[in-house]
């Protein structure tokens, strides 16, 4: 008790009294919203896009903005009357928020679009008939444009559009090209159009979860990236090696064939000929003695064996399944018919176990 | 590295026209406590990236992508080297892309990234051309193979291979391909692929490939894939995909012999946005893992998982996931809370929980985040946060973690 009493005046009284030199900042104000229904509007009063976008039916940039001001919204709002602020804003005691456009570095112009035939307002922006709030996104996506260009689109004529690529605010899953379930397509699309997804990414995009020489898992580089499917979430160290079996093929799109046990080595969880340090099961090597024997697991995922153990000649499976070894056969059912037989003594990877000529 | 140096010396531009150079550094310090046995650690990561755009010509440009580490106590599982200080070129190129698309070429430390098969997906300090006209294009590439971030010579010794392809106003593209790789003279991988992408309707896309060994004649691996987005926000995906991990394994090494069994599954998955702010998904597979005999395809399992995921209010992103993932005969159960809040403009935090029930071990690996991250203006951005976990390996993991952004662009060479 007493020490706590002591605690109390020794750190307490002293950095009250220090509080006192820094002002207290305010409570922070919430930030300024506009509150707006565009389906009140349409719907309601029959209000025209020309009415509230001024001038936007002769609009040729987007560069002009053709969002409504305070002097719009005046022509049926008394904006002067301070009681009437909250009609609009949130923040009513303190209104701040101005509209401004999302839409950056592109080439549109409205005049043309509306002088074609069948089009009108809402051919692109149909959700504003529909929208309640003002934070709704109206502006056309990928999507809405592709029912149009989906030609330019196609043969990456993206220049008709975006003066930039690089700096677009919208995330890649708000365009056509992205729709859900991308992730899952997009090494068979990389496959053959690494032209097209050049058009936006830098292989410096790929190379975050891509390169082989990468520092460490990307889920630790970008921890506030919950968005991502990075494989190596959570724990990793626990799991890879079921995964390695779980989807084969996948470890050795980045990782070379030494990688695993160059890491285990390194961390000092590698055997090396001391067996108390085995990842494996008691009874592994031979059949019925333990829970997993190893010839079933090879069968099931060689790549986790050879991840390992392969050392050419001195690797252990050739200590007993060389040529008159205790081990037998090691290869697959119909092995000898595949035209190996003139290699046998002159492959690398028949040498350690058949020997040289 | 001396190489890739070269290389970069000989591609780097000089900068006279109107071009932009970005500078991005990422500076990560994770710590780690000596807990209940745990070795502490306290690594220091620092990434620097840097792109030239448009430099000398419209259409050049240079990029750099490299990282350094600094172990400031101890060792362990983030440290990734034996060196107390290390760090690797992840990539490092000069590339140039003719404005018309007709031609492109990309010279240094780069990704491998066409053809054939993706499991052969790799980095090559070489060069890339590709040529193209009239819905044609080839594709070339050589050089040598990089390989992990160990420091170990480069696998093979050198690989060269190609792709010829044809596309047609984006509805339809194909492509032939070609690898040869040798390690120390003799042929470690001899691979040709197919690829070819369909959308036969607006709603429907079709994309498949396939790769065949020619070292040990049989089918390496392949992958076919359609997606249907016919109803209004829902996506309805069916794929197949082989494999036969046998024939992944480079033909020098005597793995390589031990088994011609195959993987193989067959999926479907579905998304659906039920409203603006909202969606699901399910997925499930039937997947088919190697004979034991080594030949084939031996016991199936299922493999499936539900998520969902948007915004429970305009300023907070979540995510919600669980999965069931088999390995032969094991597997693990998964299931993944994320949760993303937009505190103001400048400031968002962050945080995430995961736990893994893995078949055959009595106790669950549980472990949680939380991350905060604040803008200073518009070119840094500083976050900290912490981590806590229970794993097999150790009954109490904790973590700290301070990052920093810092990006900067300049124009350069603009007239006035």
């Amino acid at each position: 008790m007493r020490r706590t009493w002591l605690f109390v005046l020794l750190v307490g009284a002293p950095l009250s009294a220090a509080a006192q030199f820094f002002p207290v900042p305010p409570p922070l104000e919430p930030p300024d919203q506009i509150i707006f229904s565009h389906l009140l509007h349409v719907e309601e009063y029959e209000t025209q896009c020309s009415d509230c976008h001024d001038g936007v039916e002769k609009s040729r940039s987007i560069e002009t903005s053709v969002l409504p001001t305070h002097e719009t919204c005046e022509e049926c709002h008394e904006v002067d009357d301070e009681d009437e602020c909250a009609l609009c804003h949130t923040n009513g005691k303190s209104p701040s928020h101005k509209l401004a456009s999302h839409v950056k570095e592109a080439v549109f112009d409205h005049l043309a679009h509306l002088a074609r035939e069948g089009v009108e307002c809402r051919t692109c922006h149909p959700a504003a008939w529909t929208s309640p709030r003002a934070s709704d996104r109206l502006v056309p996506g990928m999507k809405e444009c592709a029912s149009c260009h989906e030609p330019e689109m196609t043969r990456l004529d993206c220049g008709k559009c975006h003066t930039s690529l690089a700096t677009l605010a919208r995330g890649p899953s708000q365009t056509a090209v992205h729709g859900p379930g991308f992730f899952g397509l997009h090494g068979a699309w990389a496959v053959g159009s690494t032209t097209l997804c050049a058009q936006c990414h830098e292989q410096t995009f790929c190379g975050d979860c891509h390169a082989r020489t990468t520092a460490t898992r990307p889920s630790v580089g970008f921890p506030a990236r919950i968005d991502r499917t990075f494989i190596h979430r959570g724990d990793w160290i626990g799991r890879h090696a079921l995964e390695a079996t779980a989807r084969p093929g996948r470890c050795s799109q980045c990782h070379g064939s030494s990688y695993c046990v160059d890491c285990h080595t390194e961390e000092k969880t590698a055997s090396n000929g001391d067996y108390r340090r085995s990842p494996h099961p008691p009874g592994y090597l031979r059949r019925g003695e333990g829970t997993k024997f190893h010839g079933r697991e090879a069968r099931l995922g060689i790549q986790k064996c050879a991840a390992c153990h392969d050392q050419g000649a001195a690797s252990n499976c050739v200590q007993c399944h060389q040529e008159g070894g205790i081990g037998g056969n090691p290869h697959p059912p119909g092995w000898s018919r595949r035209g190996r037989e003139k290699e046998l003594h002159r492959a690398t990877a028949c040498i350690p176990c058949h020997g040289a000529l | 590295m001396r190489r890739a140096l070269a290389l970069w010396l000989l591609v780097a531009p000089v900068p006279a026209a109107a071009g932009e150079l970005t500078l991005t550094t990422r500076t990560l310090l994770l710590g780690r406590g000596g807990v209940r046995g745990v070795q502490s650690e306290v690594p220091l990561y620092q990434w620097i990236e840097i792109s030239g755009r448009d430099l000398a010509h419209p259409g050049l440009s240079a990029h750099a992508s490299l990282w350094g580490f600094g172990a400031l106590d101890g060792g362990g599982f983030e440290r990734g080297s034996g060196a107390a200080v290390s760090g690797d070129v992840d990539l490092f190129f000069g590339q140039y892309h003719d404005p018309k698309g007709r031609f492109s070429v990309r010279v240094g430390r780069q990704l491998l990234l066409s053809g054939p098969g993706s499991g052969l997906l790799g980095q090559l300090d070489g060069a890339w051309v590709r040529g193209a006209a009239s819905g044609f294009e080839v594709e070339l590439y050589g050089g040598r193979v990089v390989e992990s971030r160990f420091g170990n010579a480069s696998q093979y010794d050198w690989l060269v291979g190609g792709r010829g392809g044809y596309r047609s106003w984006g509805r339809f593209t194909a492509g032939l391909s070609y690898l040869h790789a040798r390690n120390d003279g003799e042929v470690s991988r001899e691979v040709a692929g197919v690829d070819a992408s369909l959308d036969l309707l607006d709603d429907l896309d079709i994309v498949g490939f396939a790769a065949y060994d020619l070292v040990d004649p049989g089918l390496l691996e392949s992958t076919l894939m359609a997606r249907w987005r016919g109803v209004e926000n829902l996506a309805v995906g069916l794929g197949m995909r082989q494999a036969s991990p046998g024939r992944l394994i480079d033909r020098t090494s005597i793995f390589s012999v031990f088994s011609l069994g195959d993987y193989a599954e067959a999926t479907v998955d579905l998304d659906y946005r039920v409203n603006q702010q909202w969606s699901v998904g399910v997925d499930y597979a039937r997947v088919f893992f190697p004979d034991e005999d080594g030949a084939g395809l031996g016991a199936s399992a299922h493999r499936f998982g539900v998520r969902a995921s948007g915004w429970a209010r305009r300023d907070l992103r979540l995510i919600v996931a669980f999965d069931r993932v088999p390995a032969g005969d094991e597997g693990y159960w998964a299931a993944r809370l994320a949760g993303q809040l937009r505190a103001s403009t400048d400031a968002t935090v962050t945080a995430e929980l995961l736990t893994y029930t893995y078949d055959g071990r009595d106790t669950p690996s549980v472990g949680g985040r939380l991350f905060g991250q604040y803008a200073l203006g518009s070119n840094l951005t500083i976050g900290m946060g912490g981590e806590l976990g229970s794993t097999v390996y150790s009954s109490f993991d904790a973590r700290f973690l301070l990052r920093m952004t810092w990006t900067e662009r300049v124009q350069i060479g603009r007239a006035g």
